[in-house]
């Protein structure tokens, strides 16, 4: 909140326009006409633009210790660095400053947190194990958040399929990569994941379908 | 504070540095905070603006009177499980509607209506009625019999104003069936008001033919005394068809023609609706899901207005929700997790910690209590409304700091001082399941509840801090369905203070001055029954315009026994009341129900709202004099269950604020995600002449949570009860903090409830 919306607020609680004090916060009515407040352009000023996703470069990739992953999220609309907080046996939990997190098994998502649908699990060792045999047919399990606070499962069958070669750029550098597509299907939900694996057969690149409501997440290893 | 996407977010590195930072005091290292400089993704709220793209809006459309169906008859067609739907009504003659209608099932759906509308008098010498303005409430139920089929319509039956004064009283069966996808055609039998229209002799015969519609209202005693089932005159007397047709020009654009078979013939107290002819037709147009704007042409003389929003707490608009993501679990290697015993000196140390954790979630770490492989962790969760969530926080932060020989994790939840239950999580398994398909169903059947343990030897922090809270704020107050009016606002400034002595004891106050200033009566009514006006005289309370005390009182809860709690409260307790109040409650962690009793000594207040009792009359003149004092003694004994899928039911039996024995029914449709939506009705010994207009007490009730609505995580709901018209008979005294509805939310069954959210 700018420092503008303090003062009309505090003005506001003086006239007991809105709620002030700790037993208000979070208060209901208050939180109404705070959002209220919010849409009420102020006069002279432009509504503030939705900043720009930030650029990585590889300076910022560079000065981190350990490992990073670059995670771009709705269409490339929203990108943000993370680094891993924790592993549990193969599986890597990512974080960002935001508070987000995503965790990989082998570098394909088994789970996120924070975001508005997340994927609470996922068993993908048989796309794995496809992906390394160079393609194949692989089953996976998705495990969501429902709207009533509920596991909803899906089953999904997939095959996956080399795509070819592919030279791509990471954070400036030129990578060159195996191309591997994932479509994946059941009644309910249908996607395609892409995969770019460099020459170690590690997975630089990715594209991968979280939720329906989340949609993609695209990774890249720098 | 609620956690806001765009307050300052806590150092996410903040969980992983402070066991580092621990680690490292005690190897007597220093350790340089590491610093990441990362742009923020876009807020959430924004994305959320651009996920929620309109979809295309469906399901069935509404009537006038607020139920699925044409423009006034209904269809067979049910509204989604669980879709709760406020429509507003106009036209000229027929009035204003507003009818709130829920769809309990896939097949029943109830409503409540509330309409302000001309009725006709009694028959004049000259042959012609007057006109007066009626307020009236009604209640409907629709049950779907049969799904569509290929070839057979839907079909369901349904009650209209079956629980009111019968202004509207109906019975009906329905068939509705698509045919194609852009056209339905809807063919149904009325009886009662639908039955007017070229009605013929019911076919049932006998007994059936004649429709007896009590005289609701009661001369002997003056009252009008609808508001009973009126059960002998269901589908009794002419019967007459109804039909119409619903094309669907575009998924948002509908245009809608029928048949009505209410004829609106005069009588007394019949609705005054001039109708010149049955056909009605009518548009509705659904800018964008949830809103459907309705306009229609109706008895071939005036125009109808409508406007339905619709809500299904099914679907919530911030999906899973958008809590920050938890602590990764830190997990032990096969060596340590053989470790069989620890440095003991650490505890203080290790409290220390994870007191800092957990209040980087929100949660106050209340007591620990460490063995050489357990720890119990006493804790009092302020954010999150699913306490399975908190839970499964805590659980991870632990890991975070707890040494390696810990391999049991004893959850304690706590709520207004009292601890709920133990929930066992065994450390280990709790490490290999994160992040595995299959483990919410897994760690239920890992974990294991228990009545709380004993305080000793939790190292208890029983102080809060802060120990002192206050506010100043806005307050809109509505008392609505007052026999005379139908609403009436106040409004004006409101200042609240509470003082946490301990966690068990608080003093809690609440003054308020309204914007209205000193004003007369809304009503010059009169109650003339037998019994002292315990609630009716609430319009005359608080219209001095001077600063009014709402409510001061102290409040004391502890568990008397491990599944045993006590709860003493007094002071003002309440706008009418003040008194002691003496709850005991005993709700079993693992069972599904708990028992309760509770007893109240109670003095209605002076009117002025000061510190004063006093009892007050009406004159004649419409004077209030000040009569002496009334002083009640009330109790109920209680009876809570957890039906389950979804269902809950509640009974209280005992004496009432007017000295009248009996029982209140209580049943609620409960979401797992914190939706309540319910319904009560109270029976007493007062003769329902006695109680007048309604007969008895009945009403609805609704509990939304706010994290439904904003996403982030909060522990803030918003409740509200409508009752048909609120009168002496079964009325209760208002008691805050009454426990069950806090402390049901550790008993094993409601932890379930949103087993989801544990690994989140």
């Amino acid at each position: 909140m700018t420092t503008v919306w303090q003062g009309i607020a505090l003005g506001a609680c003086i006239l007991g326009m809105t709620a002030c004090g700790p037993l208000n916060e979070g208060d209901q009515g208050a939180g109404a006409v705070r959002q209220a407040l919010n849409y009420l352009p102020l006069p002279g000023q432009e509504p503030a633009a939705e900043p720009a996703p930030f650029v990585v470069t590889r300076a910022m990739v560079d000065q981190l210790p350990g490992d990073v992953m670059v995670v771009e999220a709705y269409e490339g609309t929203s990108r943000a660095l993370m680094v891993p907080a924790a592993i549990n046996l193969n599986r890597v939990t990512w974080i960002s400053e935001d508070e987000a997190s995503i965790t990989t098994e082998n570098g394909i998502v088994i789970a996120t947190r924070g975001f508005p649908r997340d994927l609470m699990a996922a068993s993908v060792i048989e796309s794995r194990r496809a992906l390394a045999a160079g393609g194949g047919n692989a089953v996976r399990t998705h495990e969501t958040l429902s709207d009533l606070d509920q596991i909803s499962t899906e089953v999904l069958q997939c095959s996956i399929n080399s795509a070819g070669t592919e030279t791509i750029q990471i954070v400036e550098l030129d990578v060159f990569t195996r191309r591997f597509e994932e479509q994946c299907q059941n009644e309910n939900i249908s996607f395609t994941n892409t995969y770019w694996l460099d020459g170690s057969g590690q997975i630089v690149r990715s594209r991968q379908a979280i939720s329906p409501e989340l949609g993609f997440l695209v990774l890249d290893r720098p | 504070m609620t956690a806001w996407h765009d307050s300052p977010a806590t150092d996410f590195q903040d969980f992983q540095l402070r066991p580092l930072l621990l680690e490292a005091h005690k190897a007597g290292t220093k350790v340089t905070q590491m610093t990441l400089k990362y742009a923020r993704t876009t807020s959430y709220a924004a994305l959320l603006t651009v996920l929620a793209a309109p979809l295309s809006a469906e399901g069935p459309t509404y009537t006038s009177f607020g139920t699925t169906g044409l423009l006034e008859m209904p269809t067979a067609e049910s509204a989604d499980s669980g879709e709760l739907a406020i429509t507003s009504s106009y036209s000229d003659t027929a009035g204003y509607r507003t009818t709130l209608t829920f769809q309990l099932n896939d097949r029943i759906s109830g409503s409540f209506r509330y309409g302000v509308f001309d009725i006709y008098g009694s028959l004049r010498a000259d042959g012609t009625r007057g006109i007066a303005t009626t307020y009236d409430r009604s209640f409907d139920i629709q049950y779907r019999l049969t799904n569509e089929g290929r070839y057979l319509p839907a079909v369901a039956v349904g009650l209209r104003d079956f629980l009111g004064t019968g202004r509207y009283s109906s019975e009906y069966i329905v068939g509705t069936k698509s045919i194609g996808s852009n056209l339905k055609v809807t063919a149904g039998l009325g009886w009662g008001r639908m039955g007017e229209r070229n009605g013929v002799s019911n076919p049932l015969g006998g007994s059936f033919e004649t429709r007896d519609e009590p005289d609701v209202f009661d001369e002997d005693a003056g009252v009008n005394t609808g508001g009973q089932l009126s059960v002998e005159q269901w589908f009794r007397g002419d019967i007459a068809p109804f039909g119409g047709i619903e094309y669907t020009a575009t998924p948002n654009l509908t245009f809608k023609a029928e048949y009505s078979s209410i004829a609106y013939e005069p009588g007394q107290a019949r609705p005054a609706v001039q109708v010149s002819s049955p056909l009605n037709f009518g548009v509705s147009y659904r800018p964008k899901p949830g809103v459907e704007l309705g306009a229609s042409y109706m008895y071939g003389n005036e125009l109808g207005l409508r406007a339905t929003f619709t809500i299904n707490p099914n679907e919530r608009p911030t999906f899973s929700g958008l809590d920050r993501a938890p602590a990764p679990i830190k997990t032990r290697t096969e060596a340590q997790r053989a470790a069989q015993s620890w440095n003991r000196g650490a505890q203080p140390a290790i409290r220390e910690a994870l007191a800092g954790l957990l209040e980087i979630e929100g949660i106050d770490l209340i007591g620990l209590d460490m063995t050489d492989r357990t720890a119990r962790v006493r804790f009092e969760n302020n954010r999150y409304r699913s306490e399975t969530q908190a839970i499964g926080r805590v659980a991870r932060m632990m890991t975070q700091v707890m040494p390696d020989a810990i391999e049991t994790f004893v959850l304690e939840p706590q709520r207004n001082g009292l601890p709920m239950s133990a929930v066992s999580l065994p450390r280990t398994d709790f490490e290999d399941l994160e992040n595995t398909v299959g483990s919410t169903a897994a760690i239920f059947d890992e974990i294991a509840i228990a009545p709380a343990g004993p305080d000793a030897p939790l190292d208890l922090a029983p102080v809060p801090s802060p120990k002192f809270e206050w506010g100043i704020g806005p307050y809109l107050d509505f008392v609505l369905f007052t026999p005379g009016e139908p609403i009436s606002p106040d409004f004006g400034l409101a200042f609240d203070a509470e003082y946490q002595a301990t966690r068990k004891l608080s003093f809690v106050g609440r003054t308020s001055i309204s914007a209205l200033g000193a004003r007369d009566p809304l009503v010059d009514f009169r109650d003339s029954n037998d019994y002292v006006n315990v609630r009716t005289d609430q319009t005359y309370f608080g219209l001095d315009g001077g600063l009014q005390l709402d409510r001061l009182y102290v409040s004391y809860a502890d568990r008397l026994a491990p599944e045993v709690y006590g709860r003493l409260t007094a002071g003002y307790l309440e706008k009418m009341y003040g008194g002691v109040s003496g709850e005991v409650l005993y709700a079993p962690v693992d069972r599904r129900w708990a028992l309760g009793a509770e007893l109240n000594y109670s003095k209605l207040r002076d009117q002025d709202m000061g510190f004063g009792f006093a009892l007050y009359e009406t004159r004649r003149n419409g004077d209030r004099v000040e009569v002496g004092d009334y002083d009640v003694v009330t109790g109920h004994l209680s009876g809570y269950y957890d039906i389950g899928e979804g269902y809950h039911a509640q009974l209280d039996v005992g004496r009432y604020l007017a000295g009248d024995y009996g029982a209140t029914f209580s049943l609620d449709r409960e979401f797992d995600n914190g939706w309540r939506v319910g319904g009560f009705l109270t029976l007493t010994d007062m003769p329902f002449s006695q109680f007048g207009e309604g007969s008895f007490d009945k009403g609805i009730r609704l509990t939304i949570p706010a994290d439904y609505f904003i996403g982030s995580p909060t522990r803030r709901t918003v409740s509200t009860g409508l009752r048909s018209l609120t009168r002496d008979g079964g009325a209760r005294l208002r008691v805050p903090g009454r426990l069950y509805n806090s402390l049901r939310d550790g008993q094993f069954n409601d932890l379930e409830d949103t087993s989801g959210r544990f690994w989140r």
